[in-house]
């Protein structure tokens, strides 16, 4: 009973010190982003390393964005999304996990990197070297929009598995028979959209570029984008 | 007599050939947060020698920063010294050597010629290898100053063969480690505010023993909008040394020197456009009775304006001020078309001496110049400048200077210290081409000066018996009216100014095809003072010309030739005229042994001026030739397994001939040979943190002199051995040296011997410790009573900033 408890113990202090490893780091956000850790709001900056089990929400016209520290993929939340960070380490590789619980997310993910899956409510989907947009709606209904590479999708309920290659999209729903079929025009450019709707901030932003005129004296250009 | 004529005369001649030669070979790279150990051969003149520094800074920063370099031992040609460790930086590390000789003198390797460039080292490639699997995750290359700088770098792909212990992380030329957040994978760097420009970064760490770096990732930071308070930036040091003696000794007369301390910060800071500067050296061998020891200088500098308090040496030109002292105000105002220099104080200290039957001292010196330049430094520029250097009468007691005889009727003052008055004017002109590196310019000066100014200036109807008239265009000019600019009287040397007054020298420095050359005329007339710079070689002409050639960082070719010649204006009975030749060449060739040889040769005769007719010192031509030569190589034997090893091997030869006609033909007077080897070893062991060094020179010197009618041969050796040993990851380092030197032949049986025990700590960053005890022992086995031995205990304390 002693070397059981013990065990116990020992196996609680390691789970502790895994669930503190950093597993991704914070590359940017922007609007109004929560970062929950521990059932804590946590104050953050961009940078931040990111621990298993940390949940980043997005509000309206918000955006965030993290890499897993694996360099192997690049995940980008859109307006209105929650997700749950999670990954582990097998040897050198990362095997990295994305919990969709609610909004877009859109995930880069390199070849030969170590395992990278998606769940939603609905679904498990498993890549390997892709590019695609995963939506959960209220309801929990999952929409898979490939862009690149091949998803492998396997509906929760059933078991049953799909695959959605590029130019596909997937849905599975909570109540219906998961289809997969041509991505609509209106779906890839929602894509584009979010992005381009990702990268303007807020606020109008300046730089201003240094130049020397003939008289050796500093001026600036000034751009506001 | 005629003897003693020539030794006196080869004496000076051996002045004019002060300058020392050397050789160095740059280390390739240096690592980030590692020593950068230097090496300097002095190949010539080495014996003149005071003092080695290295100057160091990165390039584009204004000051230099200061390390001490330690010779070898006293017949070692072998200067060592430490950069410590350094950061990653933006810019190249360089560096020069600064020689202070015996005489006061600073020369600089390389020249301040304003072309030739400076040693340099090249930032970006640290020890062991570079490793792919540090990862930048934060990958964005351009960034604006309001987004704050991130550096992201994942290292998963070591583990577990990484010690995340000994990451250090370099960010703009700063170790930022303890500013990093590491975790298990993945390390952190933020700065909210990065000030604009390129940030690079890099990270070393060690895995499976071994050292490995990063890439070195670059991110350009644009200004931004927001108002971010100006950072101000500082570097220097702080320090503190302490030396404690005992001496035991058969001379029982022999005492041990009082213990000492000093303690001296150099701290430079900037603040926007705002430079600032503070230099301090207290050391308890300050008296008030002696020319200081303690030095303070309190500066700043902006953009038109720099104003120094304290001491500062200013170099307004070559012939007015130049390298020596002021204790006062020095300012400069500056622009780009002109600039204004004034300096103002004290250039030496009142003094007293006095015992039982005999009082003298020092006058306190006071020192003023000005500068005024009209152009471009980078273009034509003329400049106007003066200086006035003169003894305060009134800072001595009379009786330090001045008693009055009363048993002698022919003499009635005698003066134990005499004040003098040197006035100096001088015009400069230079054109300065940077984009075709042509640099070539002229200064002519003028100088009065006066011996004795204690009688007071000299009266108009002294002036009237010397047949001097003293009116110019109707109005009477009384000397005692021009008192306070200079004191004219009869100690003036010459009274009447003349040729004799004047200096001048003509330059033209340019690059052209690779190679930096330097062609100087100078003459100097006979009476030609200047108390604000180091002594002028009066009465003399000289040209040299000096070229030095590189081949990337493969070949480097130096070599020059100089004429010296005095009499130059044509009243003594006769002229003595020196050739120097020297050349040097350095091959090295990447992976290969590096190859290094020098030539130096310094012939000289006299020639008489048959005009000038002096029966009472009859001509006596002569001939001299000295010269000496040197072969080096060195190698880094980096295939020797858990000892590689650093060596250089150097052999020199030479002789020094004199002959004499007195009458009876030409006899020689002097023939000395010399050779000698010198080797160095510097050992880095792998396996363990042990370092060694070992440097052994045996040199033997034959020297047969007609003039003390012997023939003598003398041999020394001296060996200089190190060890130190890293503990708690390089945090404390003990070390024993032992040096010995042995004199023997002709020298009698002598023996020095040096045993050093040590330790360096480096408790904090960029903090130094050492404690170091030092037992010197002086045996000679043909004298009696002369054997001695010698503790000193030496700590010291290094805060860099």
């Amino acid at each position: 009973m002693k070397k059981l408890c013990l065990f116990v113990v020992i196996l609680s202090l390691a789970a502790l010190l895994m669930a503190a490893d950093t597993v991704a780091i914070l590359s940017a956000s922007k609007g109004k982003v929560s970062l929950e850790r521990n059932k804590q709001d946590l104050k953050f900056k961009k940078g931040e390393m990111l621990q298993n089990d940390d949940i980043l929400r997005t509000k309206a016209e918000s955006f965030a964005a993290y890499k897993f520290v694996d360099a192997s993929s690049l995940i980008k939340l859109f307006s209105n999304s929650v997700v749950t960070i999670s990954a582990t380490q097998q040897g050198n590789k990362l095997n990295k996990k994305v919990n969709v619980d609610r909004g877009s997310v859109l995930a880069s993910v390199k070849k030969g990197s170590g395992a990278f899956t998606v769940s939603t409510p609905t679904t498990v989907a498993s890549v390997k070297g892709t590019e695609f947009m995963t939506r959960v709606d209220d309801e929990g209904n999952s929409t898979f929009i490939v862009t690149e590479g091949e998803v492998e999708l396997q509906v929760k309920s059933t078991g049953q598995t799909l695959s959605a290659a590029k130019g596909k999209t997937a849905v599975i729903g909570s109540k219906s028979e998961p289809i997969v079929r041509d991505s609509s025009k209106d779906e890839l450019k929602a894509i584009e959209q979010a992005e381009l709707e990702a990268s303007k901030s807020s606020e109008s932003s300046t730089i201003r570029i240094p130049v020397k005129d003939e008289a050796g004296n500093t001026k600036y250009i000034e751009i506001t984008y | 007599m005629k003897k003693l004529c020539l030794s006196l005369l080869l004496i000076s001649i051996a002045m004019l050939s002060w300058a020392a030669e050397a050789i160095h070979v740059p280390p390739q790279d240096f690592s980030p947060g590692s020593q950068v150990e230097l090496l300097l051969e002095i190949t010539q003149g080495g014996e003149n020698l005071d003092t080695v520094s290295i100057n160091y800074r990165f390039s584009g920063e204004k000051n230099w920063l200061n390390e001490p370099m330690r010779h070898d031992s006293a017949y070692s040609p072998y200067w060592r010294g430490t950069i410590p460790s350094l950061a990653l930086a933006n810019n190249e590390l360089e560096y020069r050597f600064e020689l202070k000789y015996l005489s006061g003198i600073l020369e600089y390797i390389p020249a301040k010629d304003g072309l030739e460039p400076y040693y340099f080292l090249n930032p970006f490639s640290p020890e062991g290898t570079q490793s792919n699997s540090f990862v930048l995750l934060s990958d964005e290359s351009t960034i604006t100053a309001d987004e704050g700088y991130v550096l992201a770098v994942s290292f998963m792909s070591f583990s577990p063969s990484l010690d995340p212990g000994s990451i250090k992380v370099f960010v703009d030329g700063k170790d930022v480690t303890k500013r990093s957040e590491i975790s298990n994978s993945v390390l952190l760097y933020r700065e909210d505010r990065p000030s604009e420009g390129i940030v690079k970064a890099l990270v070393t760490a060690t895995a499976k023993g071994k050292q490995v770096y990063s890439d070195t990732w670059i991110t350009q930071v644009l200004p931004g909008t927001t108002r971010r308070a100006t950072p101000f930036t500082m570097r220097g040091s702080a320090n503190f040394a302490t030396n404690i003696y005992d001496v035991s000794a058969d001379d029982k007369e022999m005492r041990a020197p009082e213990n000492d301390y000093r303690g001296w910060a150099d701290l430079y800071g900037s603040y926007g456009i705002l430079d600032l500067q503070t230099n301090l050296l207290i050391s308890s061998l300050e008296d008030s009775n002696l020319q200081p020891v303690n030095r303070y200088t309190f500066g700043f500098q902006l953009p038109v304006l720099d104003l120094y308090a304290g001491d500062y040496s200013p170099n307004m030109s070559k012939y007015t001020l130049s390298g020596k002292n002021i204790r006062g105000l020095h300012g400069s105002l500056h622009g780009r078309y002109a600039e204004l220099s004034v300096s103002h104080g004290e250039s030496a200290r009142k003094t007293t001496y006095e015992d039982e039957d005999f009082k003298t001292g020092t006058f306190k010196q006071e020192a003023f110049a000005t500068r005024l330049r009209l152009g471009s430094e980078n273009g034509f520029m003329v400049g106007l400048s003066g200086s006035r250097h003169r003894d305060l009468i009134s800072s001595l007691d009379e009786s330090y200077y001045r008693y009055t005889v009363t048993h002698d009727e022919t003499i009635d003052t005698v003066y134990t210290a005499f004040a003098r008055d040197n006035l100096v004017l001088s015009m400069d002109a230079r054109l300065h081409v940077p984009d075709q590196h042509v640099m070539m310019g002229v200064e002519v000066a003028g100088s009065l000066y006066n011996n004795n100014t204690i009688p007071g200036p000299i009266s108009a109807d002294e002036l009237e018996e010397y047949g001097l008239t003293p009116e110019f265009g109707g109005i009477t000019l009384d000397p005692s009216n021009f008192a306070n600019l200079f004191v004219i009287n009869k100690s003036m040397e010459p009274f009447l100014p003349s040729r004799a007054n004047l200096a001048w020298v003509a330059y033209l420095r340019m690059y052209l095809s690779g190679n930096f050359l330097n062609f100087e005329y100078s003459e100097t007339g006979s009476a030609f003072h200047a108390l604000g710079t180091y002594s002028q070689l009066v009465d003399s002409r000289m040209f040299s010309f000096s070229d030095q050639m590189s081949l990337g960082r493969m070949l480097t070719l130096s070599g020059g030739y100089s004429l010296t010649q005095d009499n130059v204006m044509g009243h003594k009975s006769e002229t003595n005229t020196y050739h120097n030749i020297n050349a040097q060449a350095v091959l090295r060739i990447t992976d290969l042994p590096y190859l290094k040889t020098s030539f130096y040769s310094n012939t000289g005769k006299n020639k008489e001026n048959a005009d000038i007719a002096d029966e009472s010192y009859p001509f006596s031509p002569y001939n001299r030739d000295s010269m000496n030569m040197s072969f080096g190589l060195g190698y880094n034997f980096l295939q020797i397994p858990y000892v590689p090893t650093q060596l250089d091997i150097s052999y020199r030869f030479g002789n020094d001939f004199s002959e004499l006609d007195s009458g009876e033909g030409f006899r020689p007077q002097t023939d000395n040979k010399n050779s000698s080897i010198s080797v160095s070893l510097n050992n880095r062991y792998t396996a363990i943190p042990l370092r060694t060094q070992l440097s052994f020179v045996s040199s033997n010197n034959k020297a047969k002199s007609i003039l003390r009618n012997d023939d003598k041969e003398y041999a020394n050796s001296s060996i200089f051995l190190r060890a130190d040993y890293a503990l708690l990851a390089n945090k404390i380092k003990p070390y024993v040296s032992f040096r010995t030197t042995g004199l023997s032949k002709d020298y009698g049986s002598q023996s020095y011997k040096n045993y050093n025990l040590g330790v360096e700590s480096y408790p904090m960053q960029n903090m130094t410790v050492t404690a170091d005890l030092g037992i010197r022992s002086y045996a000679n086995d043909d004298l009696d009573g002369v054997d001695y031995s010698s503790t000193t205990f030496r700590l010291g304390l290094s805060q860099r900033f």
